[in-house]
C-alpha cells in the first residue's frame, strides 16, 4: 500500500458530509438523489476524459432494496471527492470496483447514516475506501492499517458479537442470579436483625 | 515494580519540568480552564499530610485539588509523562466526574451493575472515568497516554487487564497487542468492542453509560476480584479518596435510571447493532417498563442506610456507622420539616436593649453587634474582640411568639431496628421533629429507652444539633417498651423548666405494660398523667398497634389530655411527623 492522505482530515470531511447526500436516492420514479450522476462526476475527477465513457448502470435502479446501498455510495462519493485522496489514487479502476459493489457488504448491515453521525463507522468508512484504493493512512505502516481496519470492520464485529451472543447472555443472566442473591441476603439479614 | 529511591535534586527538577507543564495541561481541555497548582508531593511525609496513600496522582473534589507525587512518579519512572498525567487529573476535574454529584450518581449506577461486587464500585468507576478522560486526550491531541499503561502494565496477561487494554487498543486505533498482552478470546474481543462502543456512545452521558460498563466487568471481577488490576493500578486509582472530607447530599434518593441502566451493553441497542433483542414486553404487549395507565410513582425512591454507608465508603468518605446514620436521618428528615408549634406569649413585650456582653462562637451570627465590635478593636477577632447587644423585655403592643421545648421519648427496644443498620422511622421521625423544632429554636430533649434494660438520654433539653441526632441514631435494642416511668426523670415537682414542652413518645402497644406497672409505688398512668401536667405543653401517644388493640387503654390516656396517633405502618411515620404541629397548632402558629 502507498502512503496517502491524513486521516484526521478525511474522517472530518465525512463528518461534514451535506444532508444532500444521505437524502432519498433516485429508486425508479422516486427520490431526487441521482447517484449515478454522482459517481460519473466523480470518476470524470479521477479519470479525466476517459471517465466520459463510463458505464452508470450499476447506481440505477428500481429495486427499493438499493436504498441503503445507494446512500452510502454517495456518502462515499463525498469522502473520495477530497483533493487529498484523488491525487494519491494511482488506478482509477479500483474506485470504480469500489462504488460498483465494493460497499455493498456495509451497505448490507449498517444504515448509511450511521457512517456520518457514528464515530467508528466513519472511521471505518475512511480506512475501508482508502484500502480498496491501495492506500494506508499517513503515518501508518501497512500493518498497523490491516490492524486497525480489522478492528473496526463492521461485518467482522456483527459476526464476533453474533458470534458471542451466548456469552453475552449468560453473563446477563449470571448478575440477574447474582442480584437476586444479593436481595435475598439483604432479606435475611433484615429478618435477623 | 518500583525504581531505586531518588534524591532531592531530582525531584526538585522533576517539579520543575512538571510545574513547567502545569498551563499546557489545563489548555488541553480549555483555554479557559482555571484550577490551583499541584500539590506537589516530594516526600512521603509530604503525601502522608495531602493524604495521598499509595498512588501517585490523586484528585480532590472538596477543594477542587490535583495531588502529585513526584516521589514515586519518579519510582514508577513516569517523568517523561508530564502532560499526560496532569491533563488526566485536571480531566477528572473538568469532565468527569467534576464534582461530588456526579461522582456519587456513577458509583451508585456502578453498584447497581456489580451485585455481590458492589464493595468495587470505586475501582471499576475509576477505569471508567479513566477510560473516557484518557479517549478524548488521546483523540483531541497527540499524547502518549498508551506509555504510561505501558510502563504500569509490565506485561501483564490478566484477563481484566487485557480487556481493559483491548479497549484502549481499540479506541486509541493501537495494534492488537500494543497493550493488552493475554490472550484475546472471541469473547474478550467482543466484549471489548462493547466497551470501546460505550465510551464513545456515552461520552457526553457518561453518567448514564456507568451502568452498562460494570455489567461488562463484572465476569471478569467474579475470577479475582480484580486484585492483580488493582494491584497494577495502585498508582494511578485516582479518585479513590475524591470525596474525602466531603459533605455529599442528594445521596438517599435512588434515581429512576440507576436500575434500569445497569443492562449488558449486549442488549442496548444503541451499542449493539447485531442484536436482534427486542424491548422485553409483558403479555399485553406493552413494552416493559411502559406504564399502562400512569399516574403514580414509585414511593420506594430512597436508599436504604446500609447502601448510603457504602456509597459513601466508596465516594471517600471515611466516617463511623453513626455519623453516617446522622447524616442519612438528616437528609432524610429535611424534605419533611414541619412549622414547628409556636405559642402566643400572652405577656406581649417588646425588646429593650440594655447593654453589651460577648458574642462567643456558637452564638448566632445575626447577634454580633458589628458597630461596637469595631468600636471596641479595628482588628476583629471572633470570639475575642465581637460583642452582642444585650436586651430586656419592655410592655409592648404586639404579640409575640415563643416556641415549645420538645421531649421526645423513643421506645428502642429489641423490636425496634437498629437505625444504624436498617431504616428506622421512629428515628426518621424523631429527626422530623427534632429538626423542625430546633430550626425554631426550640430546645430537644431525647430519651431511648429499651426496658427492662438500658437508657440513653440527653442529660437536658439542647439545641446542639449534632447531641440530639447522636442520640436519636443511638441503638439499644433491649427489653420490650418505652419505660414510661422514665419521664418522672424530667417532668417531676422539682422540674424547672424554661418554658412549655410537648412530649412525643414514639412506642408500640407493648408500651400498656410499663403503664400498668408500678415503680417506687406510682403506676406508669399517674407518671404519665403527671408529666403531662408539668410539661405544659401537651404530649403524643404515637403507637404502632394492631387495629383490634382494646381501646378503653388508649382512650384512658386520652382522657387524660394525651393526644393518641395510632398506625399500622412505621412509614405512617412520616405522614404523623410533618401533620404534627398542622393539626394541633395551626391557629397560633405565625
Amino acid at each position: 500500500m502507498r502512503e496517502g492522505p491524513s486521516l484526521t482530515t478525511l474522517l472530518h470531511r465525512v463528518s461534514e458530509c451535506p444532508p444532500i447526500f444521505l437524502d432519498e436516492p433516485r429508486i425508479g420514479y422516486e427520490g431526487r438523489v441521482h447517484v449515478g450522476v454522482i459517481v460519473a462526476d466523480l470518476i470524470r475527477l479521477y479519470a479525466g476524459d476517459r471517465g466520459h465513457d463510463v458505464d452508470v448502470t450499476p447506481w440505477l435502479s428500481s429495486d427499493t432494496t438499493q436504498r441503503n446501498r445507494l446512500r452510502l455510495i454517495a456518502v462515499a462519493c463525498w469522502l473520495l471527492a477530497d483533493d487529498s485522496i484523488h491525487g494519491a489514487v494511482e488506478v482509477p479502476t479500483l474506485l470504480y470496483d469500489l462504488l460498483k459493489d465494493g460497499l455493498d457488504g456495509l451497505a448490507g448491515i449498517v444504515e448509511a447514516g450511521k457512517f456520518v453521525a457514528n464515530e467508528e463507522r466513519r472511521e471505518e468508512l475512511v480506512r475501508y475506501c482508502l484500502y480498496r484504493l491501495g492506500l494506508r493512512p499517513a503515518g501508518e505502516t501497512d500493518k498497523q492499517a490491516e490492524d486497525r481496519l480489522a478492528t473496526l470492520n463492521s461485518v467482522e464485529q456483527r459476526s464476533i458479537l453474533r458470534g458471542t451472543d451466548q456469552a453475552q447472555r449468560r453473563a446477563e443472566e449470571i448478575r440477574k442470579a447474582l442480584k437476586r442473591k444479593a436481595a435475598q441476603e439483604a432479606a435475611a439479614k433484615v429478618s435477623r436483625e | 515494580m518500583k525504581g531505586t529511591p531518588v534524591n532531592n535534586l531530582d525531584l526538585q527538577q522533576i517539579k520543575q519540568t512538571w510545574n513547567s507543564r502545569w498551563q499546557d495541561a489545563l489548555s488541553l481541555w480549555s483555554r479557559f480552564t482555571r484550577l490551583s497548582e499541584p500539590r506537589w508531593c516530594l516526600s512521603e511525609e509530604d503525601e502522608r499530610r495531602e493524604g495521598l496513600e499509595g498512588s501517585f496522582a490523586m484528585i480532590r473534589l472538596v477543594d477542587q485539588a490535583v495531588v502529585i507525587s513526584l516521589r514515586q512518579v519518579a519510582q514508577y519512572k513516569l517523568e517523561k509523562f508530564p502532560l499526560e498525567v496532569l491533563g488526566h487529573e485536571i480531566g477528572h476535574h473538568v469532565y468527569c466526574p467534576g464534582d461530588l454529584v456526579d461522582q456519587s450518581r456513577v458509583l451508585a449506577r456502578v453498584r447497581a451493575g456489580l451485585p455481590t461486587k458492589e464493595h468495587l464500585a470505586g475501582f471499576i468507576s475509576n477505569l471508567y472515568e479513566d477510560l473516557l478522560i484518557n479517549y478524548r486526550l488521546q483523540r483531541s491531541t497527540e499524547l502518549d497516554m498508551a506509555g504510561i499503561y505501558r510502563a504500569l502494565g509490565k506485561n501483564s496477561i490478566n484477563r481484566l487487564w487485557t480487556f481493559y487494554m483491548r479497549i484502549y487498543e481499540i479506541l486509541w486505533s493501537l495494534q492488537k497487542g500494543a497493550l493488552a498482552g493475554g490472550t484475546v478470546t472471541r469473547e474478550l474481543e467482543a466484549d471489548a468492542i462493547l466497551g470501546a462502543r460505550l465510551i464513545r456512545a456515552y461520552q457526553r452521558e457518561w453518567i448514564v453509560g456507568a451502568g452498562r460498563f460494570a455489567c461488562l466487568c463484572l465476569p471478569y471481577l467474579l475470577e479475582d476480584e480484580g486484585v492483580e488490576v488493582r494491584g497494577l493500578l495502585k498508582g494511578w486509582l485516582d479518585t479513590d479518596a475524591a470525596g474525602a472530607g466531603a459533605e455529599p447530599f442528594g445521596l438517599t434518593e435512588i434515581e429512576d435510571d440507576e436500575e434500569a441502566g445497569a443492562i449488558h451493553p449486549a442488549l442496548d441497542p444503541t451499542l449493539n447493532d447485531a442484536s436482534d433483542e427486542k424491548p422485553e414486553t409483558d403479555t399485553s404487549g406493552t413494552p416493559k417498563g411502559q406504564e399502562k395507565v400512569g399516574g403514580s410513582k414509585n414511593t420506594d425512591r430512597y436508599r436504604g442506610i446500609f447502601e448510603y454507608g457504602e456509597l459513601l465508603k466508596a465516594l471517600g468518605v471515611a466516617l463511623n456507622e453513626q455519623a453516617v446514620a446522622v447524616r442519612y436521618y438528616r437528609e432524610r428528615a429535611l424534605p419533611h420539616l414541619v412549622r414547628f408549634p409556636m405559642r402566643e406569649n400572652v405577656t406581649a413585650v417588646e425588646p429593650h436593649p440594655e447593654g453589651l456582653e460577648e458574642w462567643e462562637i456558637g452564638d448566632g451570627l445575626e447577634r454580633v453587634d458589628w458597630f461596637e465590635s469595631v468600636v471596641r478593636s479595628p482588628h476583629v477577632i471572633p470570639g475575642i474582640t465581637t460583642l452582642q447587644r444585650t436586651y430586656g423585655e419592655t410592655s409592648g403592643s404586639e404579640l409575640s411568639f415563643e416556641p415549645i421545648d420538645l421531649y421526645i421519648g423513643i421506645d428502642c427496644s429489641g423490636s425496634m431496628p437498629n437505625p444504624q443498620r436498617l431504616v428506622s422511622y421512629p428515628a426518621l421521625a424523631g429527626t422530623i421533629l427534632a429538626l423542625s423544632a430546633l430550626r425554631v429554636r426550640a430546645k430537644v430533649k431525647v430519651v431511648l429507652s429499651g426496658e427492662p434494660g438500658k437508657t440513653h438520654a440527653m442529660r437536658e433539653f439542647s439545641r446542639e444539633e449534632r447531641e440530639v441526632l447522636g442520640v436519636l441514631t443511638t441503638y439499644l435494642g433491649t427489653g420490650t417498651a418505652f419505660g414510661i416511668h422514665r419521664l418522672s426523670e424530667t417532668f417531676n415537682q422539682q422540674s424547672a423548666l424554661d418554658r412549655p414542652a410537648h412530649i412525643v413518645i414514639i412506642t408500640d402497644q407493648d408500651i400498656f405494660s410499663p403503664l400498668n406497672a408500678t415503680v417506687n409505688g406510682q403506676t406508669g398512668w399517674v407518671v404519665a398523667e403527671n408529666a403531662l401536667r408539668v410539661a405544659k405543653g401537651g404530649g403524643t401517644f404515637v403507637l404502632h398497634m394492631p387495629g383490634n388493640w382494646k381501646s378503653h387503654d388508649t382512650e384512658r390516656l386520652i382522657a387524660m389530655g394525651w393526644n393518641v396517633y395510632r398506625l399500622y405502618d412505621w412509614q405512617e411515620l412520616i405522614n404523623f411527623a410533618r401533620d404534627f404541629s398542622r393539626r394541633r397548632y395551626q391557629r397560633t402558629t405565625p
